[in-house]
């Protein structure tokens, strides 16, 4: 091994250690990248390693921070924040819960099933995961309660529909990964389409086996209204405008009539209009989303900006090769590859936020995958079908890891907004049998990539 | 409601804000906690807190309203240090706030281009440069605004059990070791980055493109030095209380 290998695994193990202080990621991230580049002229003078850097190298990190900025796919991520921090504010979720709720009244679990039908529809809003375990815990969690609901299947399904939506598009992680990838935002969309509402489906047939099999775990509401056409009218009212709003913004990508950050800024127009429509719209509203827009769309950009720093140096280390080397070395054969790429992702995922994923590991793996000859059928009509069924992969990885004990996101999330009766372990049992659920879907994704590729190719065929 | 702020003071005028609560947990106790850690950041400036006097007694808490100071602001008396980091941290608020409504204008102008585009089939090159421009100077200055917050993401496995004192320190050496060298490497550079572009007088690529490209390019070295700026602020505030600790 020569120095340079060295130098990138020292890096990348810098780097976890000073994450595990709690500074922000984003700056160890920047800081450990200019560290670096200082120990690689020290290197390069003093032991003979070739890595080219120095102070003039380093600069380029600016060249790079204004590609950044003059980005025509990013330029939708903030719009798609606001969107969805609007939405949030909109109200619509409330009454989705309210009305939904008493469409399945009748049926066992209907609370646990429509928590799952809003965690679909309103992946919209719910791109981050924290927002929208949260949104669901702080809506839904009293209602299960007060109608005896068994602990840990409340828990497990609001944490499992609250992830839902980093995959479930508009979902901003699918734009990052389709710029970090150079891959169109619209065919990710697409492919996230069959594989997203396949889990969700996934998750109420669960619902439904157990209101079936331990009927007590999930009783019926006490109280709940009759059937009749007055309530289905009042549950289209209730679904109709979000849905319209999703349909219009997915519609217009998925049909090529507009552009991601056309799409996005109708998006937002529609999110404010909603929240007018159903009386929620004030100055104040408007300038609370616009300052929340501004915060989340910060510490994503942060992470942006010290990552651009950390892989400039990275690959000037040649971290490209060492990564690539290692693993095309793996005895495992191309399936084999995947699967232990998807198990590091896993893992990293306890640690590290998609965003950081995004933008660090993914550039690295995403070329590996290309060259390992996977023989996907794009229809001849998808760009990279190979990178399109990869990147699906990876989200569902992640959104298990996000949902696996003991240091899963969603969980610490979940419990913050729990009342206080409630324990860790209530937690852990429930998402359990939403982690299997995880990963049969990965399988599935995993042994028929046609899930992902027939929206895309069914668009442009 | 109105707020006043000088130097790191913050004073109210909010007399309608009077309200009674039960609760187990003293208010002021909660907050006294949360200001241990980090006094004077801007997010503690709740409106609930601060502009309002607590008084616990009988299991209730009786909150007031003054015309006074934050607690904060009382940390700030008479430590120069501190108003300084709070006034710094004030503009850094406003100016984020400010920038934050470009947002709302790409918003603005992307419905414009997709009207114009669809309803009169006649898109304009300058509408598709303004976003990206409007999209980045949100970006760019949101990150000294999401340093004032102190919203930047952070793995806090352990840090949530460390102790204060050990949390100012990693973020005092952190601040010095890892950010200001990025910060100050990235103005240095970007000073000549701007000023080749400004010598130039670089234009859009786009014959009929926006003009000016060095003041997009400018907003790099200005957001940065407001990053600085912001992480100065709460360098010199950690080292002032850990010190203020000791003594």
């Amino acid at each position: 091994m020569d120095i340079n290998q060295y130098l990138v695994i020292g890096m990348f193990i810098t780097f976890m250690l000073l994450m595990f202080t709690g500074f922000p990621v984003a700056w160890v991230l920047a800081g450990v990248g200019v560290a670096f580049a200082v120990i690689g002229y020290f290197a390069d003078l003093y032991f003979d390693a070739m890595t080219g850097l120095d102070f003039l190298t380093l600069g380029l990190v600016v060249n790079r921070i204004y590609k950044i900025m003059d980005n025509w796919v990013l330029v939708a991520l903030p719009t798609f924040i606001f969107m969805g921090i609007m939405l949030d504010r909109s109200g619509v979720a409330e009454r989705l819960m309210r009305s939904m709720q008493a469409l399945f009244g009748k049926v066992r679990g209907g609370l646990a099933i429509t928590v799952t039908m809003i965690g679909i529809i309103l992946a919209a809003s719910t791109g981050i995961i924290g927002a929208s375990v949260v949104l669901l815990g702080l809506m839904s969690l009293p209602a299960m309660q007060k109608q005896g609901y068994h602990m840990p299947l409340a828990l497990g399904t609001i944490a499992g529909a609250g992830t839902l939506g980093i995959l479930i598009p508009p979902s901003i992680m699918l734009v990052i990964m389709a710029d970090q990838l150079g891959i169109s935002v619209g065919d990710l969309f697409m492919g996230a389409v069959v594989p997203g509402l396949m889990l969700g489906f996934l998750y109420l047939l669960y619902i439904f086996i157990i209101g079936l099999l331990k009927p007590e775990n999930a009783p019926l509401a006490g109280d709940r209204e009759p059937f009749d056409w007055r309530l289905v009218l009042r549950v289209f009212r209730d679904i109709f405008p979000p849905a319209l709003l999703i349909f219009a913004v997915l519609g217009s990508i998925f049909a090529g009539i507009a552009t991601p950050t056309e799409a996005s800024g109708i998006g937002a127009l529609g999110a404010t209009l909603l929240a007018v429509f159903n009386q929620r719209f004030s100055f104040k509203v408007l300038k609370e989303s616009v300052e929340g827009t501004m915060r989340t769309s910060g510490y994503i950009f942060a992470i942006f900006i010290g990552a651009t720093c950390f892989s400039l140096v990275l690959r000037e280390l040649g971290g490209d090769e060492v990564i690539e080397s290692a693993l095309t070395g793996l005895p495992f054969g191309p399936y084999g590859i995947v699967a232990f790429i998807l198990f590091i992702v896993f893992l990293l995922g306890f640690m590290l936020d998609w965003i950081e994923i995004t933008l660090i590991v993914l550039p690295l793996l995403a070329p590996v995958v290309s060259t390992l000859g996977f023989d996907i059928d794009g229809g001849g009509v998808v760009d990279n079908p190979t990178l399109v069924w990869f990147v699906m992969l990876i989200a569902v990885a992640l959104q298990t890891s996000f949902l696996t004990p003991p240091v899963g996101f969603a969980l610490f999330y979940l419990k913050g907004v729990c009342p206080k009766e409630v324990r860790m372990e209530h937690i852990y049992r429930g998402v359990i049998p939403f982690i299997v659920l995880q990963l049969v879907g990965l399988l599935i994704i995993a042994c028929w990539p046609e899930l992902v590729l027939w929206l895309p190719i069914l668009a442009y065929g | 409601m109105r707020f006043y702020h000088v130097a790191g003071w913050r004073i109210s005028n909010n007399l309608r804000n009077f309200s009674i609560t039960r609760g187990k947990h003293s208010v002021r106790r909660m907050a006294a906690e949360s200001k241990a850690q980090y006094p004077g950041l801007l997010r503690s400036y709740q409106p609930s807190l601060g502009i309002t006097a607590h008084l616990c007694r009988f299991g209730y808490i009786f909150t007031f309203p003054v015309f006074s100071l934050e607690k904060e602001a009382a940390v700030s008396k008479g430590n120069s240090a501190l108003a300084f980091a709070d006034l710094i941290d004030a503009i850094n608020n406003r100016v984020g706030i400010v920038a934050s409504w470009s947002y709302v204008l790409l918003i603005v102008v992307i419905i414009v281009q997709v009207t114009l585009r669809y309803g009169f089939n006649n898109g304009l090159v300058v509408l598709e440069e303004l976003q990206w421009h409007l999209y980045a100077l949100g970006l760019m200055l949101g990150l000294a605004y999401g340093q004032t917050h102190n919203v930047h993401i952070r793995v806090d496995v352990l840090h949530a059990r460390f102790q204060t004192t050990t949390k100012r320190i990693v973020e005092i050496l952190g601040i010095l070791f890892l950010l200001m060298p990025f910060i100050l490497v990235v103005i240095w550079h970007s000073i000549d980055f701007v000023a080749d572009s400004w010598r130039i007088n670089e234009h859009s690529n786009a014959p009929s493109g926006l003009p000016w490209r060095w003041a997009i390019k400018s907003v790099i070295p200005l957001s940065f030095g407001l990053l600085f700026v912001s992480a100065a602020a709460r360098l010199v505030r950690e080292i002032t209380l850990l010190s203020g600790r000791n003594t």
